[in-house]
């Protein structure tokens, strides 16, 4: 990683994720690290600390938190929430990065993978209908024997109006913008520092394997 | 190995007492619930028939939009207006909404609140209702289907048909239920409102040590993070499970459903010694209420259903 300029560090990075209406509670921290103790996925990976992403976009270094992997991994559990004294919404602060970070295409494998889900439902207005004709007619008949309609249909009515709601915040305009900007490789780890659980006995110890 | 805590239950006794027990209610399809595990809403509306609870769809209703919004996939801007949009639908007929979906259930509620926070926010909200020539004030209640089940829990204890004596059963409560801090009738840590009703079925609630860990999957890390992150961490929950002998687990998010249920042969797979079938509580309530087992449509789920309960017919 290239060297850190002072200007990599200021307040502007804070002001852009308050902006987006998502975080700007996180002023409030005060470094407990309940958020970490308590995070499933900082159980099985080394390098991810709720607390210290905190501390990133506090201090404002966005160029190494952007470029991070770390800030992909939150389940959204809300553990952190909903032990938080302070009542900081990490989950939506983590929204706010992942919307942040895509502007500079930084993390966009994690959701281009996702936008045909998307773009199908401005057809149907459902998520996760399947496209595969043999699985749709699996949904079909489990669906029939138990006596609900054949599969979950919009009226045309609702697909309509959902459409329109496409076409008025341009969604599908959205997707081709992000799509259209070059891929930023995540490679920033932060340094790993962690008591990890062994699956399979159950039994803390010290992860020794990754080293920078 | 189990535990059982000495700990007096954290229910909220006073917020459910304030639930409604409505004779209509609009219910909140659900995407994934209606693909995956149709057995779900059937069993919801089987249970609402037996509480005389008259439930009204419109298929009107789209997506809740917010899963895909908390994917990153998607500009906030449309599932903000989609709920406006949907959440129009019960308010103009005077209906609150139960959801059986914890997705549903928490992102209508935030994205409601929101809307209602943030003056941007409404705006964008504001702008769709007009282009609709819908109106959306935000007099709508979401509730969760568990909660009007667990208001009426002596009821439905009266009504018991199968009792479930000496089935293990396990919780996972799901997050996105438990974290609306400001409405949620239990406690976030340390819920127990769902053994209650296992133990009103008949059954014997098992607290093995990863009952509040989540499932995983609930902004897509199953498709991002799958090998990284997420089995791990349900190698860690499931196995847990299954060491306190845990013979069948319930959920209340059909999103849940799915991580629990179809990811044990992948768990297998890593070395993890689990075989636990996962139905939804809906589905368990109406079985011990006894529906003709058929309509709980079991052979949806990856891991199989009857072994455990096919004792009780």
């Amino acid at each position: 990683m290239k060297r850190e300029q002072a200007g990599n560090w200021s307040s502007e990075f804070r002001r852009a994720i308050e902006e987006t209406g998502l975080a700007d509670d996180i002023k409030r921290c005060m470094s407990c690290g309940k958020c970490s103790g308590v995070c499933p996925v900082a159980r099985v990976s080394p390098t991810y600390n709720p607390r210290q992403i905190i501390r990133e976009v506090l201090l404002g270094n966005d160029e190494r938190i952007l470029q991070s992997e770390e800030i992909w991994r939150c389940f959204w559990c809300a553990n952190c929430l909903g032990n938080c004294p302070m009542e900081i919404k990490y989950p939506l602060l983590m929204l706010a990065l992942r919307y942040y970070a895509l502007e500079s295409g930084a993390g966009k494998k994690y959701v281009s993978k996702l936008f045909r889900f998307v773009q199908n439902a401005y057809q149907d207005a459902v998520t996760f209908q399947p496209l595969k004709p043999q699985r749709l007619d699996q949904i079909r008949a489990m669906r029939s024997s138990i006596g609900l309609a054949p599969l979950r249909i919009v009226s045309d009515k609702g697909k309509e109006e959902y459409r329109k709601l496409y076409d008025m915040f341009g969604t599908l305009e959205w997707i081709k913008r992000i799509e259209a900007i070059p891929e930023v490789p995540v490679t920033f780890s932060f340094e790993p520092g962690k008591l990890l659980l062994d699956n399979a006995t159950g039994h803390a110890h010290h992860n020794k394997e990754k080293g920078e | 190995m189990a535990y059982e805590l000495n700990k007096p239950s954290l229910i909220d006794r006073e917020r459910v007492a304030k639930l409604p027990t409505p004779s209509k209610i609009f219910l909140f399809i659900s995407c994934t619930g209606s693909i995956e595990y149709p057995g779900t809403e059937k069993s919801v509306k089987e249970i609402a028939k037996k509480l005389d609870i008259e439930l009204v769809e419109s298929a009107d209703q789209t997506c809740c939009t917010g899963y895909m919004l908390t994917c990153n996939a998607m500009n906030p801007q449309l599932a903000l207006a989609a709920t406006a949009r949907n959440l129009s639908i019960p308010e103009s007929m005077g209906l609150d909404v139960a959801a059986f979906c914890n997705g549903c259930y928490a992102y209508l509620r935030e994205l409601k609140h929101l809307i209602h926070s943030n003056p941007n926010f409404h705006a964008v909200a504001d702008q769709a209702m007009r282009a609709l020539g819908r109106e959306f004030h935000g007099h709508v209640n979401v509730y969760h289907v568990q909660e009007l089940w667990y208001r009426q829990l002596d009821r439905i204890k009266s009504m018991v048909e199968r009792p479930l004596t000496g089935l293990r059963i396990a919780a996972h409560y799901g997050c996105h239920y438990l974290v609306n801090k400001d409405v949620a009738i239990d406690d976030f840590n340390y819920p127990t409102f769902i053994e209650e009703i296992y133990i009103a079925l008949g059954a014997t609630p098992v607290f093995y040590n990863e009952r509040r860990a989540c499932c995983g999957y609930s902004v897509g890390r199953g498709f991002t993070h799958r090998e990284e992150t997420v089995l791990p961490h349900l190698a860690i929950k499931m196995g847990s499970a299954a060491e306190a002998g845990v013979q069948l687990m319930t959920t209340t998010c059909p999103g849940c459903n799915v991580a629990l249920d179809r990811e044990q042969p992948a768990l297998r797979k890593m070395g993890v010694n689990v075989n636990i079938p996962v139905i939804d509580i809906s589905q368990l309530i109406a079985f011990a209420l006894g529906t003709p087992i058929d309509l709980l449509c079991f052979q949806a789920n990856t891991t199989p259903v009857l072994p455990v309960l096919e004792r009780f017919l």
